[in-house]
């Protein structure tokens, strides 16, 4: 089947090393923060166990159908001598679409790396701090002469916060170009170097036979820890946290997103990797039990381990409050939390955010050969001058996300524009590529050969009915519940109106709030997060009445005792300005960057693609020439 | 590894497992287990899987070496 050349046969113990060889390779390379800091925070904010249902529908139906469709259309393209995704898209049908859904999927690997290798270097920073005893020094003097268990836990979460804070520059932009920020800054510099290094020399190949070896101990490490925790006394009340379905939840359409924007991360669908990487295949190399058995390693790792460890573990030791964060709260304030109270922690938590580190790095090396093979394709240029331009790009697009830190508003918006918006779009274009115009039974045919695993019946009625229908469903949903906050997010004005609007509706719960509720009037209010919806309504009709119904306050009409306030109001009014426009400036930036990439690819294909495909006919008939 | 404590403050504060969450665990559990189990059984039933089978970054781009191509 394989045009391999006749070899010395074997032994039994070598063969079986290769096999292994080839395990350790695919389950190396799904490793990544997807799985260990996003995925746990998603599922337990977003119904629990009732997660579980969007997200195995989002693999089944978006994951691995379009991983097979990226595998067999990126083999495809490589045979036509193209190995961007605007080449390959363009190898399949020479239509200007094809450039714009592979520019599309030429920039998102590029703008998530610029903040990818951000979090990457918090990975390192945190794992530098842990060897260095910095978080063990930390949290002795954050609990020193404590006794009492809970406030033990709110000086070790406070302080860990704390130290997420300063050191990621959570608390200000900027701050990590200060000199209190220069641990971080060299972390930055390292990972960032560390990536253009590996790739200039060309030694990716190196890094993944490290990773090896590697990411399997991480994976080890992390079986060790799910059989202690699964044998933790309470331990089913911390599962019971994590996988109880929380049912009406599934109407919530965010949720459906969430998962399926999950699977898109933590697969690396949908934005043209895998296509660029099976473009260097050979012909009859196998892609449909490679993606699967990709895909398999990604949720065992996801699903497996992830899912049973991070917020069980959360919840038996630091309780339900610090076990339901954000991504970033559950992996960069929870997580370094937990391991004071695991014995050997310091070295613990240094080898376990050392080796997420090297998992990211494995990660956002893959982000950067879609667009070093467009610089090579597309413009002739040799790779170190590839390499050269594309450090100058991301650099030039990381820089504003690192300065921009303040609540990670910069990463936060571009994060989701690309996650949410944009790989949508981008997988949409490709799924109707492969089964509209390569054509299914074509695609089917193309995808089997070498295979050692053949498609399953029915895969041509899915990629051509179902899986277009759901991602068209899912960002529709998006486009009307999600994204109108978003875009009121960029607006300066309304956020600073909003912002002002904020402390006097603070100010007059506070003083007002228990009477309104028919509570005693010594009573303390409840925080407006903890109301019934009947309590909720019955607030906002109350505020609405005394502030108006128009998120501009006007001043003039409101009692002394809140007009006092407007010093207070209008300071709080600046920050959330500057916060909506540098949301809106990223924005502008995310579709300027899409239309120069879309311009690019098309100047491209005209100058030298047409040409390069034109010279690697296609191989059967049916296989359209440009 | 914990502290008493700490399981008497937990102990208190969920009810466990669920028998939907139960269900849920297992099923997404077992479902991707045995979806590895399959993927690494037909890996293992292969004769030469490491030469037409790879991850992403163990494939070769065959554009590494600028002073080959010149």
């Amino acid at each position: 089947m394989n045009d391999v050349s006749p070899q010395t046969p074997r032994t039994d113990r070598e063969n079986w090393g290769s096999k292994i060889g080839v395990i350790l390779a695919v389950a190396g390379s799904a490793v990544g923060l997807g799985n260990f800091l996003r995925f746990p925070g998603e599922a337990v904010n977003n119904g629990g166990g009732a997660f579980m249902i969007p997200y195995i529908a989002s693999l089944l139906i978006l994951g691995i159908p379009i991983c097979w469709c990226e595998w067999t259309m990126g083999r495809l393209g490589g045979r036509r001598g193209v190995n961007s995704p605007p080449g390959v898209l363009s190898a399949i049908w020479n239509h200007p679409l094809a450039r714009f859904v592979g520019g599309l999927q030429l920039m998102l690997p590029v703008v998530i790396y610029m903040y990818y290798v951000f979090v990457e270097a918090w990975c390192l920073y945190y794992a530098v701090q842990f060897f260095d005893g910095a978080f063990e020094n930390l949290f002795g003097q954050a609990t020193e002469g404590l006794t009492d268990h809970d406030d033990v836990v709110r000086n070790v979460v406070g302080a860990s916060g704390g130290f997420f804070e300063t050191a990621c520059g959570q608390g200000e932009n900027g701050a990590i170009f200060t000199l209190t920020g220069r641990g971080m800054l060299l972390c930055v510099a390292v990972s960032f170097g560390a990536n253009f290094l590996l790739i200039y020399r060309g030694v990716s190949r190196g890094i993944e036979a490290f990773c090896k070896v590697a990411m399997p101990l991480l994976i080890g490490c992390a079986v060790l820890i799910l059989i202690r925790v699964l044998t933790l006394p309470g331990i089913s009340a911390g599962l019971g946290f994590m996988w109880n379905p929380d049912w009406p939840k599934l109407a919530d359409p965010n949720v459906w997103l969430a998962a399926a924007g999950q699977i898109f991360f933590s697969l690396s669908v949908g934005f043209g990797l895998i296509l660029t990487y099976a473009s260097y295949l050979r012909s009859d190399d196998d892609v449909v039990l490679s993606g699967l058995s990709a895909t398999s390693a990604n949720e065992l790792c996801e699903v497996v381990l992830a899912g049973l460890i991070v917020v069980p573990t959360a919840f038996l030791f630091l309780g339900a409050e610090n076990a339901k964060g954000s991504t970033f709260g559950l992996g960069f304030v929870t997580l370094p939390s937990i391991m004071h109270f695991m014995p050997g922690g310091r070295w613990f938590g240094g080898l376990w955010f050392g080796l997420l580190w090297l998992g990211a790095l494995t990660s956002t090396l893959s982000m950067l050969q879609p667009a070093i093979a467009f610089l090579e394709e597309g413009f002739g240029l040799r790779r170190r001058a590839s390499v050269i331009v594309l450090g100058l790009i991301t650099l030039a697009g990381a820089l504003p996300i690192m300065y921009f830190s303040k609540n990670a508003i910069a990463l936060d918006h571009a994060d989701f524009w690309v996650n949410q918006l944009m790989i949508y779009i981008g997988a949409t274009g490709q799924v109707l590529i492969f089964g509209w115009v390569l054509g299914a039974h074509r695609g089917i045919r193309e995808a089997n050969r070498g295979a050692e695993l053949r498609l399953p019946r029915g895969y041509g009625f899915f990629i051509r009915y179902i899986t277009p229908t759901f991602l068209i469903v899912v960002f529709v949903s998006w486009a009307t519940v999600h994204a109108p906050d978003y875009v009121r997010g960029m607006i300066p004005s309304l956020q600073g109106k909003l912002a002002a609007r904020a402390v006097y509706e603070k100010a007059a719960y506070e003083k007002l709030g228990p009477a309104w509720l028919d509570l005693a009037p010594a009573a303390a209010p409840l925080a407006r997060t903890d109301l019934s919806d009947e309590q909720a309504d019955l607030v906002d009709a109350q505020l609405t009445e005394l502030l108006g119904p128009s998120p501009d306050v006007r001043v003039d009409r409101l009692p002394d005792w809140l007009r006092k306030l407007e010093p207070e109001a209008t300071a709080s009014a600046e920050p959330a300005e500057t916060q909506a426009a540098i949301a809106g400036g990223l924005f502008v930036c995310l579709i300027l960057l899409l239309a120069i990439t879309v311009i690019l690819s098309h100047v491209a294909y005209r100058h030298r693609m047409a040409r390069i495909i034109a010279a690697h006919p296609a191989a059967e008939p049916g296989e359209d020439s440009p | 590894m914990i502290r008493p404590a700490c399981m008497a403050a937990v102990m208190g504060a969920a009810d466990g497992l669920t028998p939907a969450g139960w269900a849920m665990m297992i099923g997404s559990v077992g479902m991707v287990l045995a979806l590895c189990a399959f993927c690494i059984r037909r890996v293992l039933r292969e004769p030469h899987p490491e030469e037409y089978m790879h991850a992403p970054l163990d494939i070769d781009t065959h554009d590494t070496n600028d002073d080959e191509e010149s």
